[in-house]
C-alpha cells in the first residue's frame, strides 16, 4: 500500500507540472546502470517521462570523525553524497529563468529540502545528517536560486539504499501463525 | 492449509531443532525490543540447542564479598599487583547477583603508570571456569599476552600465572579474558589501565579526570540471561545486553562545579554494543584515541564508541544544572521496515555548586594540533598510497538455523545498515550459535581463512592491510576489528583518506566498507588479529601473524 501511495505521489507530481516541459523533447534513450547487490554506498536516478534520456548516479560516503565513523549526537550517520547527472539538457532551453534543482525528500514526501541548483558540471554535493530513508528528486524550477519550495515538474529520482527497507508487516510469515 | 502453516509444522519436526529440558536453569525467550519485532512463525518455544549456563547460580550471592566500585592504583617499575579473579556480590537495579569481579572490584582495579614502566601481576583464577588476562592494546611481550593456545595455557581454576605488563606507549587501556569473553568480560570481568606521558603538557590543563567504562548486561524476567555451556550463543550479532552500565553501575552520576573542565578516558568493554554518548548539549573536544593524541584536537556532539575502543575527549560544564548522558541512535525496525531512534540514559553529570578557583575555559577554546604526533607520523605517509600488503575479507557462514530465521533472512537482505546498535533480531539472534554460526576472516590471496591464514611479518615492516566487510554474505555486520601487540593508522576507508590520524589497534569496519590500515610491526611474537565482538570470536573470527625479530 505505502508502495502505492508512493508511486501515486510521484505520478501526481509528475502529472500537475507535466505543462512545464514541452512533450516532444528529442533526447536519445540511454540505458540506466544497474544497481549492484547490496551496494549500500551508491543509487541509481531514474528519468520521468519528461526527461528520457536523462540520467544519474548518486554516491554516500560515511563521513569521517575522530571516531571513523561520523554520527550526529542524535544518532543519525552523516553522509557526504555526491550526485553526477548526465543526459539533461541545458536547462535554457526551456526558457530564460528556468534551472534545475535537487531535493531530498524523505519516502512519504511530508519532509522535503532544497539540495541545491545543478549547473554545467552536472554535479552536486551535499552533506547529510538527518536521514534514513530518502530520495533525491530532480525538478525543473523557474528561478532556481530563489526557489524554496519544490514547484516545477520532476524529471529525475531516486531512492537511498536504505529504502530497499520494506514492512513484513503483511507478509505471509506473519500472518494467521498461532503462537 | 497456509504456506505459513506448513513452515510451523516443519519448524517443530525440524531435526534441528532443539526443547527446553526440564531443568531448574532453562532458556528463555528473548524479549522482543520493545515489542517492535515480531516472533517469527514456529519460533516460539525453540531455544539454543545446547545446556543454559550461568556461572555462580548455585552461589547465596550474599555469601559472596560485595563488589566495590574500581579503586585507582598508581604503580610504578617492579611493583607487584595481586589480581585475583572471583566471584562477587552485585547488585544491580535493585537485584543482587553472583557475579565475576578483580580484586572485589567493578570494574577491576585501574592500573596507572607512567609511560615506559613494566609491573608485575600475579594473577590467581578464583572463578569456576579457565581464563587468561589479555592486556588490550599494550605493544609488550608476546608471552604475556594471554591468549590461551597462542601465547600461553588457560589458567586452571585455583591457579595462578604471573604477568610482567609494558608500557611503552603513553594511552588508555584496558585488560580483560581471553577465554569465553563473552561470558566473563559480561559478568564483570574488565579494568582501565592508564600509562601517563612524562610530557606535564601532554593534554590540556583539566580540573578533573574520569574514567567511564561504558557496558551492558542482558537481564531476562530479573535475572542474568543464561549462557551456552558448551560454545556460546548469540553468535549473529553478539550478545546486547539491555540494561546500560557506566562503571558498572547503572545509574550513573557525577558532580561538577560549574565552569570545570573534565577530562574522560571512556572505554567500550561491552560484548557487542556500539555507543553513540553524548553529554547533553556539552561540546566535546576530542583529544586521544586508543594509543596517545591526535594529529589536531576536534568538536564533537557525541563520542562514537565500538567494543574495546578507547576515546579520551574534554567537556566544558559552563553552566549550573544537569547533563544527561545519553546513547542515541537509528536503528532499523525490520518487521515494520522503518527506521527509529532509540535513547539510553546511562546517567547525569550534576553541575553544581561554586564555580572553581581554577578556569580553563580559554585553553577549552582552543583547538591543538599536535605537531610531535603529526611529525612522527610523516615517517609512515610514503606508505598510505601503496597497495596493501594483505587483505581480509569478513564474511559469515551459517548451518542448520532455523528453518524460519533463513526464510527471513533471505528476505530481509536488500540493505544493512553501515553499523548495529541494538539487537534488532533478538530470537534469531539468541538461537544462533558457535555450533550453527561461524564468522569467517578470509584471505582472498590464498582462500585461507581465520587460523589457517598464517600471515608472516619482520620487525620493522611496515604493512597495510585492507579489510573488507564482504556485503554480499548471508548477515553482514559492522565489525571492531583489534591487532594484538602492535599499532596502526587507520588511513583510508572506501578510497578516502583519514583527514585526521590516532594511533590506534581496533578499528571499525562498516558494513560494505573498505577500511585501510597501515600496521608498525615492532613486537616479535605470535600476535591475533580478531573481531572484538566477543560472541564472534567464539564464532571463529579470528587469525594470527607471526612476526620474526630482526636485527
Amino acid at each position: 500500500m505505502r508502495k502505492n501511495n508512493r508511486l501515486f505521489a510521484t505520478l501526481a507530481i509528475v502529472a500537475g507540472f507535466g505543462f512545464f516541459i514541452p512533450k516532444n523533447l528529442d533526447i536519445p534513450a540511454t540505458a540506466t546502470a544497474s544497481r549492484d547487490s547490496r551496494n549500500l554506498y551508491s543509487f541509481d536516478m531514474r528519468p520521468t517521462s519528461r526527461a528520457p534520456g536523462a540520467r544519474g548516479r548518486g554516491n554516500i560516503d560515511l563521513a569521517w570523525s575522530p571516531f571513523g565513523l561520523s554520527v550526529t549526537a542524535d544518532g543519525y550517520l552523516v553522509y557526504d553524497m555526491v550526485l553526477q547527472f548526465e543526459g539533461l539538457l541545458p536547462a535554457n532551453r526551456f526558457g530564460p529563468d528556468i534551472g534545475y534543482v535537487a531535493w531530498i525528500a524523505s519516502p512519504r514526501l511530508d519532509r522535503i529540502e532544497k539540495l541545491g541548483v545543478i549547473d554545467q558540471s552536472n554535479e552536486l554535493s551535499a552533506r547529510l545528517n538527518s536521514w534514513n530513508k530518502f530520495m533525491i528528486l530532480v525538478t525543473a524550477e523557474r528561478n532556481p536560486l530563489e526557489a524554496a519550495t519544490r514547484g516545477g515538474p520532476v524529471l529525475l529520482r531516486g531512492m537511498s539504499p536504505s529504502g530497499l527497507v520494506e514492512s513484513f508487516q503483511s507478509h505471509e510469515l506473519f500472518t494467521d501463525v498461532p503462537d | 492449509m497456509k504456506r505459513s502453516h506448513l513452515l510451523l509444522t516443519f519448524f517443530i519436526c525440524s531435526p534441528t531443532a532443539a526443547f527446553a529440558q526440564d531443568t531448574s536453569l532453562s532458556w528463555q525467550m528473548p524479549m522482543m525490543s520493545g515489542g517492535r519485532m515480531m516472533m517469527l512463525p514456529g519460533m516460539r518455544g525453540y531455544v539454543p540447542p545446547m545446556e543454559p549456563f550461568l556461572p555462580g547460580r548455585n552461589l547465596d550471592p550474599t555469601t559472596l564479598p560485595t563488589a566495590m566500585p574500581s579503586q585507582v592504583i598508581r604503580m610504578n617499575t617492579g611493583d607487584t599487583l595481586l589480581l585475583r579473579a572471583g566471584f562477587v556480590s552485585r547488585t544491580i537495579n535493585g537485584r543482587t547477583f553472583a557475579m565475576y569481579g578483580f580484586n572485589n572490584q567493578y570494574p577491576g582495579p585501574m592500573i596507572r603508570v607512567s609511560q615506559g614502566s613494566e609491573i608485575v601481576v600475579d594473577f590467581e583464577n578464583d572463578i569456576d571456569m579457565p581464563t587468561s588476562i589479555h592486556w588490550h592494546g599494550l605493544r609488550h611481550d608476546n608471552r604475556y599476552d594471554g591468549v590461551p593456545g597462542v601465547t600461553q595455557e588457560a589458567i586452571a581454576p585455583g591457579e595462578n600465572f604471573v604477568y610482567h605488563v609494558r608500557f611503552p606507549d603513553a594511552g588508555i587501556y584496558w585488560y580483560h579474558p581471553h577465554s569465553r569473553e563473552d561470558i566473563q568480560q559480561e559478568l564483570g570481568l574488565y579494568g582501565n589501565m592508564l600509562a601517563d606521558s612524562p610530557n606535564l603538557d601532554y593534554f590540556n590543563p583539566v580540573n578533573r579526570e574520569e574514567f567511564l567504562i561504558l557496558d551492558d548486561i542482558l537481564l531476562e524476567n530479573g535475572e542474568i540471561a543464561p549462557f551456552g555451556k558448551e560454545h556460546g550463543n548469540y553468535s549473529l550479532m553478539g550478545r546486547f545486553g539491555n540494561v546500560m552500565l557506566v562503571n558498572g553501575e547503572p545509574d550513573y552520576s557525577l558532580d561538577v562545579a560549574p565552569g570545570e573542565v573534565v577530562r574522560f578516558y571512556i572505554t567500550n568493554v561491552s560484548n557487542a554494543r556500539m555507543f553513540n554518548l553524548s553529554f547533553g548539549a556539552a561540546a566535546i573536544k576530542v583529544v586521544g584515541g586508543d594509543i596517545g593524541r591526535f594529529e589536531r584536537e576536534q568538536w564533537s556532539e557525541s563520542v562514537v564508541i565500538a567494543p574495546a575502543e578507547r576515546y579520551v575527549v574534554e567537556v566544558l560544564f559552563d553552566r549550573s544544572g544537569e547533563y544527561q548522558l545519553l546513547n542515541r541512535f537509528q536503528t532499523i525496525d525490520h518487521f515494520l521496515g522503518q527506521f527509529y531512534g532509540q535513547t539510553d540514559t546511562l546517567g547525569s553529570i550534576n553541575s553544581v555548586g561554586e564555580t572553581p578557583a581554577a578556569t580553563y575555559h580559554d585553553s577549552f577554546e582552543q583547538l591543538r594540533t599536535n605537531s610531535e604526533v603529526i611529525s612522527e607520523i610523516d615517517g609512515f605517509r610514503r606508505h598510505f598510497s601503496r597497495e596493501p600488503d594483505h587483505e581480509l575479507q569478513l564474511s559469515i557462514r551459517v548451518g542448520e538455523l532455523p528453518q524460519g530465521m533463513i526464510q527471513f533472512m533471505s528476505i530481509d537482505t536488500a540493505y544493512y545498515a553501515p553499523a548495529e546498535w541494538t539487537n534488532s533480531m533478538p530470537m534469531m539472534n539468541w538461537v544462533s550459535n558457535t555450533a550453527n554460526t561461524e564468522w569467517v576472516l578470509r584471505d582472498p590471496a590464498t582462500g585461507r581463512e581465520n587460523m589457517d591464514i598464517g600471515w608472516t611479518a619482520n620487525t620493522g615492516d611496515v604493512l597495510k592491510i585492507r579489510f573488507h566487510n564482504d556485503p554480499e554474505s548471508f548477515h553482514p555486520m559492522s565489525h571492531p576489528i583489534h591487532l594484538h601487540g602492535q599499532r596502526f593508522l587507520v588511513v583510508e576507508r572506501n578510497g578516502v583518506p583519514n583527514p585526521n590520524l590516532v594511533w590506534k589497534e581496533t578499528v571499525l569496519v562498516p558494513v560494505g566498507a573498505t577500511v585501510d590500515v597501515l600496521v608498525d610491526i615492532t613486537n616479535p611474537g605470535t600476535w591475533m588479529i580478531h573481531c572484538h565482538i566477543a560472541e564472534h570470536l567464539e564464532a571463529g573470527m579470528m587469525t594470527s601473524i607471526q612476526v620474526q625479530a630482526t636485527d
